[in-house]
Formats: C-alpha cells, sequence, structure tokens
C-alpha cells in the first residue's frame, strides 16, 4: 500500500473518530441545552402512564367507573 | 397541551391527580379530568360468614351474613391481616364480577339477612358499596360496614344513609401510632366515629391490641376515656387479639394476660360491654348484663349459646334494656 493511501484511511479514520466523538458528546448533552418544556415532559408522562394504564385495565378486564366526591382542579398550561 | 387535574375528596389524603394518575388506595383514577373507581362490581372475595365475625355482638346475633370486598384501602397498616387484598392494585386480584342485583339475589338465596362490606376497606369502594346498600334496604336487607372509618364527612354521612351498622377500628389512641403503623392520621378517625354515632348507625368499634405498640396501661386509660366521654359507656369495644403478619411478623401474638388487663382497665373506667376477640374459650367473649350480672348471651369463638333477652332486648332476669339491633 501506498503512504498516500494510507495517509487517506488514517485522515478518514480520525475524520470518523471526531465525528462519533462530537455526535456522542452532543447526545449526551441535549436534553441540557435543549431541556423538553414542562408541557413536553407532562405530555410525555401522561402518555407513559396512560399506556401502563391500559395495560392494567386489560390484564384485569377491569371497567370503569364514574366516582362520586371529587373535584377537578384549575387547568395547567395551555394547548 | 393541557393538564386535566382533578382532586379526590372521599378520604382525609385528597389525593391531587393527574391523568391516568391513581390514588393512594391504588383503585381511584383519572381519565379525561374526570374520576372513576376501578373496583365496581369487581369483587375480589364473597363469602357467607356469621355476624359475629365482623364482630359485631349487639346486632342480629346469630345469623349469617353475605361479605364482600374489593381490593384497595387507603391506610397501609403494617399488620393486615387481609393485606394480599387492601395492598393490591385491582389488575392483581382475582375478580369475579358481582353487580349489586347478585350480591342482593346470591345473600337471599343464601339465606343471608344482611351484607356486609368488609376484608379490605370498603371507604375505598365507595360507589359499589352504596349502589348495593340502597337496593339491599329496598330488599328488606341490613347492610353492615367494617371500616378504618378514614373518610371525609360529606361521603359518609351520605353513607350512613344506607349502612345498618359498621365496626370501626380504632387502632390506636396515638396519633404517632396512625402515622408509624397506619400511614394515616387519628383526628379524622376520631371525627368519623362521632359522625357516625350522630347519624344514629349502630357502632362497635375494634381494638387491635399489639404487644409493645398499644399496649401500655395509660394508653389503654387514655383510650377508653376517650371512647366514654365522646361515645358513652354503652357502646361495644372488641380488644381483639394480634396475631404476626404481614410486616409485623417479627412480633408475637398478643398475651392474654395484656387482652384480660386491658378489658378490667376498660370495665374499671365504666364501660358496660367489652369484648375480648380471637381468643376462643375466654370469658371475656360473652355478654353480661351490667344491672345483674347474669350472662345473657354466651358465645364460644363464632357460636352462640343460650341468649337470654326478651324479643324487645331486655334482661330476661332484671328487665334491663340492653342495647343494640337485636331483630
Amino acid at each position: 500500500m501506498s503512504r498516500r493511501l494510507q495517509n487517506i484511511i488514517g485522515a478518514f479514520t480520525l475524520l470518523a473518530i471526531i465525528v462519533s466523538v462530537v455526535a456522542l458528546a452532543w447526545w449526551a448533552i441535549y436534553d441540557s441545552v435543549f431541556p423538553p418544556t414542562p408541557e413536553e415532559s407532562e405530555a410525555q408522562l401522561t402518555e407513559e402512564r396512560k399506556d401502563q394504564f391500559l395495560k392494567a385495565l386489560e390484564k384485569g378486564n377491569l371497567e370503569l367507573h364514574p366516582a362520586e366526591h371529587w373535584k377537578p382542579l384549575e387547568v395547567e398550561g395551555g394547548d | 397541551m393541557a393538564t386535566k387535574k382533578v382532586q379526590c375528596l372521599l378520604c382525609p389524603r385528597h389525593c391531587e391527580l393527574r391523568e391516568y394518575e391513581r390514588g393512594d388506595c391504588r383503585v381511584r383514577v383519572n381519565v379525561g379530568g374526570e374520576l372513576h373507581t376501578l373496583v365496581w362490581a369487581e369483587a375480589c372475595s364473597a363469602n357467607i360468614d356469621p355476624m359475629e365475625k365482623k364482630p359485631l355482638f349487639h346486632f342480629l346475633p346469630a345469623t349469617w351474613i353475605f361479605s364482600i370486598a374489593t381490593a384497595g384501602c387507603n391506610l397501609h397498616c403494617k399488620f393486615c391481616q387481609n393485606w394480599q387484598l387492601s395492598q393490591s392494585n385491582p389488575e392483581d386480584t382475582r375478580n369475579f364480577r358481582l353487580v349489586p342485583a347478585d350480591v342482593v339475589a346470591e345473600a337471599k338465596a343464601s339465606g343471608c339477612g344482611s351484607v356486609a362490606y368488609t376484608y379490605s376497606e370498603p371507604v375505598v369502594f365507595y360507589e359499589y358499596v352504596k349502589d348495593t346498600a340502597r337496593l339491599a334496604r329496598g330488599e328488606g336487607l341490613r347492610n353492615v360496614l367494617v371500616t378504618a372509618a378514614f373518610i371525609d364527612e360529606k361521603p359518609l354521612r351520605e353513607l350512613c344513609q344506607f349502612i345498618d351498622a359498621i365496626n370501626t377500628d380504632l387502632k390506636s389512641i396515638r396519633n404517632d401510632y396512625y402515622q408509624e403503623i397506619c400511614d394515616g392520621e387519628l383526628p379524622p378517625v376520631q371525627r368519623a366515629i362521632k359522625i357516625i354515632q350522630q347519624e344514629g348507625v349502630w357502632q362497635e368499634l375494634t381494638y387491635l391490641i399489639i404487644p409493645t405498640l398499644n399496649d401500655t396501661d395509660e394508653e389503654f386509660h387514655d383510650y377508653f376515656h376517650w371512647v366514654l366521654d365522646e361515645l358513652g359507656p354503652d357502646i361495644p369495644l372488641h380488644l381483639s387479639r394480634f396475631y404476626p403478619t404481614y410486616k409485623l411478623s417479627n412480633l408475637p401474638p398478643t398475651p392474654t394476660s395484656t387482652l384480660t388487663r386491658a378489658r378490667n382497665i376498660a370495665l374499671e373506667v365504666g364501660h358496660n360491654y367489652v369484648y375480648v376477640g380471637n381468643m376462643p374459650g375466654h370469658p371475656g367473649e360473652s355478654t353480661y348484663c351490667p344491672g345483674c350480672g347474669a350472662t345473657i348471651i354466651r358465645r364460644r369463638g363464632y357460636n352462640i349459646g343460650e341468649v337470654k333477652l326478651t324479643a324487645e332486648g331486655r334482661c330476661i332476669f332484671c328487665g334491663r334494656e340492653i342495647p343494640g339491633v337485636w331483630r
């Protein structure tokens, strides 16, 4: 292999390593640089709770029945 | 993105719930900004018991009672005898669909004159209790609640309209006991006990005596004096023996001597009807007339021997009226 070809391969390898390190670092710090908004977090948590709840309903073959003695609380955030 | 939070107003916890979140009781859930129960007609236990097992000693003695429960509880007592039901999510218990009409039909078919809401905590299956009790009463059955009475005033007063008798657990007279052992609070329970009395529902109290936790003479005096001052001398008191279980399996069963000591203190304080429970053969199982001292209902375990009461609930020896619901 010629010395020129070796240099090209070495340069590409180095570039790949640098790109990987930068991507990894970006992935690691992305959430702290661009944190999700409270609404996005809440939506994600709601989705997770919904999934768990639907699985529980199915597992227990349970049905929902209206409850008494409760009140709605002020709606937070907005569409 | 809007969040639809609700607040449950059934028990003193007043859980604030986001969508798809459940209350501390495990059975009430916010779906779409409205509170729902997961256990309406989802019975996980149904049995025919003697009335004495509830325990109720001054309410229709020697009769059978159809008894149901669902999963869930709003307390977390370390000594719970039914923790497999009370501390489970409803999807994790083995349930069977038993709508109120089924409960009433089963009770009547099995010769029971009453329905009990018991084993776990009927407060958390409130809507199921209420619907069943309303129907049962319409069919001539009585309704019995066995509860820790950790419930808010408004729902309790509503429920009392359909309930004929309640055995209430007053687990201790110390708030720190309620906080540390039961994950609850004492004052709401004391308030509920007084409300039940005001509503005219027949009530008996159960005091589970646990070695080293609530068994000092000082606590016995405080407990019995509070009951005497607030409810009078005629409310039946059940001093119940503890057996090691759940998270308190390290403690020994309550010694007979402790139960006898507690009973003697209650009698000295001025209570007329003090019973020892979970200890078959103890003389404290029977009812004695406060007027003449005669044995008017002899019991051994859940078995009833002689009943020396008139149809009106009077001692046949001296004619003294014995408080209770006798027919």
